[in-house]
């Protein structure tokens, strides 16, 4: 092997790249400690920061500890009153904390498909929660729309991995294909949702939001991921149409078998047995 | 340096320092921890400078990109200090494949394309290691390199042509 294609084969690990997700979760941790320097000591941001998706606090086993813990201390009361709340109010953290608490809960005990759905309503409330915000009588605090942003941009990228896994499992055949094109359109539809949302917002922000190139480079990030999730969503529902046409897709049928030339077995009718 | 200017350096530089410290500690936990470690502590880096002038003056860090990277290296290097490992055997070594190959036969092709590559790469002394990542995967320049190494550039040269001799025969005799 000559030094020149040594070099090549090097340059081949250049396709190495971090998780999308991961990088955009990452900079708005970076974003909140850079923005908050210099500052007097932002109690909320501290929090938040302990809160956010990349800590340890929310590995799976120390999540569901804690969520126990504060459940059974506090009680389903405080994080009932907190479903209300938006991004940028005290209890927001603690609906957030639910949130991921109910996701871990759910990649316990269900599929993949139910965690991408809950993702996707998750995704919706997000976008609602936006939506309020604007709407609200009083005018919108520039600090809760940029947080509400820094959401839906943490919530789009979650939900265009999970449809990447979901378009893997498609790809090995693995799972039940009608549950995933289920919970690939539901991924669909909130983007949908986003989107109409955040076209809402844009036209109805404040002079110094409209100005600020970080929020709008978010907004022009959400407005990618959310296209590209949905070109992956649609080759789900065409590789689910196409095996519709080839097999009985999730049926177990004898017809399933005739096709692949297996001989049909005939069920023992209860007449037959001793 | 304000607020902007740093999170458009992170943008510009977060993938190569991520794989840089990936193809290092060869977990991916590891190296996203690691990696915003190497953005936070620059930032607090300047912002005790600044302090320290008690005047706002832009800190003019000669070359960001080389700043990172050094944190990284130091960051890798105290990573295995703290968790007293060996550095890793080849046979640990956890081959990175791409995530965006979602097809599961380019997965396959591409591991057994890349595995040989990280193989040798794992099995060079750190510093040839290094500048390899740097120049070829990282387009660092060699004065940038020097800069991170705080080396003479003649050296990172010597340093790249040896560590690239050492990876092809590590290749070549299938180690």
């Amino acid at each position: 092997m000559d030094e020149k294609e040594l070099i090549n084969r090097i340059r081949a690990l250049k396709k190495i790249q971090p998780d999308e997700a991961w990088v955009i979760s990452c900079r708005a941790q970076i974003t909140r400690r850079v923005e908050s320097a210099g500052e007097a000591t932002n109690w909320k941001s501290r929090i938040a920061e302990v809160f956010s998706f990349n800590q340890p606090l929310f590995q799976p086993a120390v999540i569901s500890l804690v969520a126990f813990v504060i459940l059974a201390g506090i009680g389903g009361l405080a994080i009932f009153n907190a479903q209300g709340s938006l991004p940028g109010e005290n209890a927001f953290l603690l609906k957030v904390f639910a949130e991921k608490a109910q996701w871990q809960y759910t990649a316990l005990v269900a599929d993949e498909t139910a965690q991408v759905k809950l993702g996707a309503e998750m995704t919706d409330r997000r976008a609602q929660e936006l939506a309020q915000i604007m709407d609200s009588s009083s005018a919108p605090q520039d600090d809760q729309v940029k947080q509400a942003v820094d959401q839906i941009q943490l919530q789009v990228a979650s939900a265009k991995e999970n449809v990447s896994k979901l378009k893997e499992q498609i790809g090995a055949q693995n799972g039940n294909p009608r549950k995933i094109a289920e919970a690939a359109m539901a991924v669909r539809d909130s983007n949908a949702k986003v989107k109409e949302i955040m076209a809402q917002a844009q036209s109805s922000l404040s002079e110094n939001l409209s100005e600020d190139k970080a929020l709008a480079s978010k907004i022009s990030d959400i407005s990618d991921i959310t296209s590209e999730t949905n070109d992956r969503v649609t080759e789900i529902i065409d590789s689910v149409e196409l095996m519709k046409g080839d097999v009985g897709v999730g049926e177990q049928t004898a017809t399933t078998s005739e096709k692949a030339g297996v001989p049909e077995i005939e069920t023992t009718t209860p007449e037959l047995l001793p | 340096m304000d607020h902007q200017e740093f999170i458009k350096l992170y943008d510009e530089n977060v993938t190569g320092i991520y794989r840089y410290i990936l193809i290092r500690v060869s977990s991916k936990e590891a190296a996203q921890d690691l990696t915003s470690e190497v953005f936070l502590r620059t930032w607090e880096y300047i912002g005790q400078s600044m302090a320290a002038r008690e005047t706002a003056v832009s800190i003019q860090i000669k070359s960001p990109r080389a700043f990172f990277y050094r944190v990284a290296k130091n960051l890798v290097v105290d990573f295995y200090r703290e968790k007293a490992k060996a550095p890793i055997s080849l046979d640990e070594l956890e081959v990175q494949i791409p995530d965006t190959e979602n097809n599961p036969a380019e997965r396959t092709s591409l591991a057994l394309e890349m595995a040989p590559v990280q193989r040798a790469l794992a099995g060079l002394k750190d510093d040839y290691r290094d500048v390899i990542i740097w120049h070829y995967l990282d387009d660092l320049s060699v004065p940038e390199i020097a800069d991170v190494l705080g080396k003479s550039e003649g050296a990172v040269r010597v340093m790249l042509h040896r560590g690239l001799g050492s990876a092809r025969q590590l290749i070549e005799s299938g180690k």
